[in-house]
């Protein structure tokens, strides 16, 4: 057997039943899916926020330096971004539950082998290997909410699964940093490895390929979704879906929007404290409690965005990305450019900036691309936009860092 | 270049009215101005309908 033939998509099965049995069939599938999405890729993320739990004991104890682990952070962040692209292509032609336990089962081990001494190098290119396994998983979550899901609520359930990144910080920042602190950075990785394993075993015991694959009629079928006849026939294959997706015009647009929002958000996570710390006389712990707010809304945001505009815009998401767009830069005025130490101004300015970034988040960093491609192609739209999101986020490390240069040297 | 500074010079012209220490500085405008691109951006597939 190779890989190729191991990741084949599920074969269909003839459609069987009566309507009543499919719609409890349908049910009961689409269920599952949305726990697995929520569940398994929150476990993806507590493999891959691991290490950000254990740097200080890793310091301490000797093993690495904060300079070796400034590269082996970055081998996670270019394999991430660079996998985000080449596996959304990939996900459109494969079984997602396969792809979805394969690349956690990676991480997971790529953590065990971690708990282990070792040099930095090798440390490093496992970590990469981590970076690389991670990726998988957004595009299988992403290939299943097209499969299961029609357009009308493709919104709400993805808003849902975005939601799926707090649980896996939540479950690292709690579990994860409770072994370490009673047990030492060892058994965290190893922790994590088994948390990983868990949601390998979810993740292949009840994640379906598609509806077809279990006999079921596909979503548009079921849902009686018209797809006009010129579509129908555009993109008959996956090759023709993604092909599509890479002539949009859209989707780069969609891409370009997400990869400058990102800007805006590493901005504010990566140095949110340190710019209240030194430009308005905040404390490290009042600069750190103002910036957690925006995290709570974050996720406030995050969960509503796509209810909000499957029910009250019929499924468009352009009016909610502007009126969420014009706060994000109302928000960062307020936290940016009003001057002093004005508590409320900064815990307003949080407020909004938290719930927009939540909403565009979601609409920007994929779900809008998805709207615009065909169905058999979301995988590959969502790696348009990641691998261009991910850039953002580089390049907003890199302007930071430069203009911090130039400032000390300047003395601006 | 010759752009951009006087859209620098600027925004400490209008922020610094009065005298005012206003935390103005190249990276908040780059940050501020990331975010305002994001939403012209996004603005120009305002019209691009959801594929049925």
């Amino acid at each position: 057997m190779t890989v190729f033939s191991f990741f084949k998509p599920a074969p269909h099965r003839p459609v069987t039943g009566t309507r009543e049995e499919q719609a409890r069939d349908y049910r009961r599938s689409r269920q599952q899916a949305v726990f697995v999405m929520v569940a398994v890729y929150g476990l993806y993320y507590v493999c891959r926020l691991s290490l950000n739990v254990m740097k200080k004991p890793l310091v301490d104890s000797g093993y690495l330096n904060t300079e070796q682990l400034g590269y082996i952070g970055s081998t996670l962040f270019f394999a991430y971004a660079v996998g985000k692209c080449v596996n959304g292509f990939l996900a459109d032609r494969c079984d997602i539950r396969k792809f979805m336990s394969v690349g956690l089962l990676i991480s997971a081990l790529a953590n065990l082998a971690l708990g282990f001494h070792m040099p930095a190098l090798l440390f490093a290119i496992l970590w990469g290997i981590n970076g690389y396994a991670q990726s998988m998983g957004a595009p299988a979550s992403v290939v299943g909410l097209a499969r299961w899901f029609n357009n009308r609520e493709r919104g709400t359930y993805y808003g849902i699964w975005c939601t799926s990144h707090n649980l896996g910080e939540a479950l690292t920042f709690i579990l994860t940093s409770l072994i370490v602190t009673s047990l030492g950075w060892r058994w965290g990785f190893v922790g994590a490895a088994l948390f990983g394993m868990l949601g390998v075993v979810l993740a292949w015991m009840l994640y379906h390929d598609s509806p077809q694959s279990r006999g079921l009629p596909s979503i548009a079928e079921w849902s009686g979704e018209t797809v006009p006849e010129e579509q129908a026939k555009e993109h008959v294959s996956v090759g023709a879906g993604q092909k599509a997706v890479l002539m949009n015009w859209a989707v780069w647009m969609i891409a370009l929007a997400s990869a400058l929002i990102y800007v805006s958000r590493y901005a504010v996570n990566s140095w949110g404290v340190y710019f209240l710390e030194m430009k308005k006389g905040y404390s490290n712990m009042e600069a750190s409690s103002i910036i957690s707010v925006n995290a709570i809304f974050g996720l406030f945001g995050t969960f509503f965005s796509g209810v909000i505009s499957d029910k009250f815009f019929g499924g468009r998401r352009n009016v909610p990305a502007l009126i969420f767009g014009l706060m994000n830069t109302i928000a960062l005025c307020l936290f940016l450019l009003v001057p002093g130490k004005h508590a409320w101004v900064d815990v307003a300015a949080m407020v909004l900036f938290g719930t927009s970034i939540g909403v565009l988040f979601c609409f920007l960093g994929g779900l809008m691309a998805v709207d615009v491609a065909p169905k058999n192609a979301a995988g590959a739209a969502l790696g348009v936009v990641g691998i261009a999101s991910y850039l953002g986020a580089g390049i907003q490390d890199i302007v930071r860092v430069s203009d911090q240069v130039a400032g000390d040297d300047g003395g601006r | 270049m010759e752009g951009g500074k006087k859209v620098y010079e600027f925004a400490h012209t209008v922020f610094h009215f009065n005298g005012a220490d206003y935390a103005v500085d190249h990276i908040a405008l780059f940050w501020i101005g990331a975010s305002l691109l994001s939403l012209l951006c996004a603005l120009t597939v305002w019209k691009v309908k959801p594929r049925e």
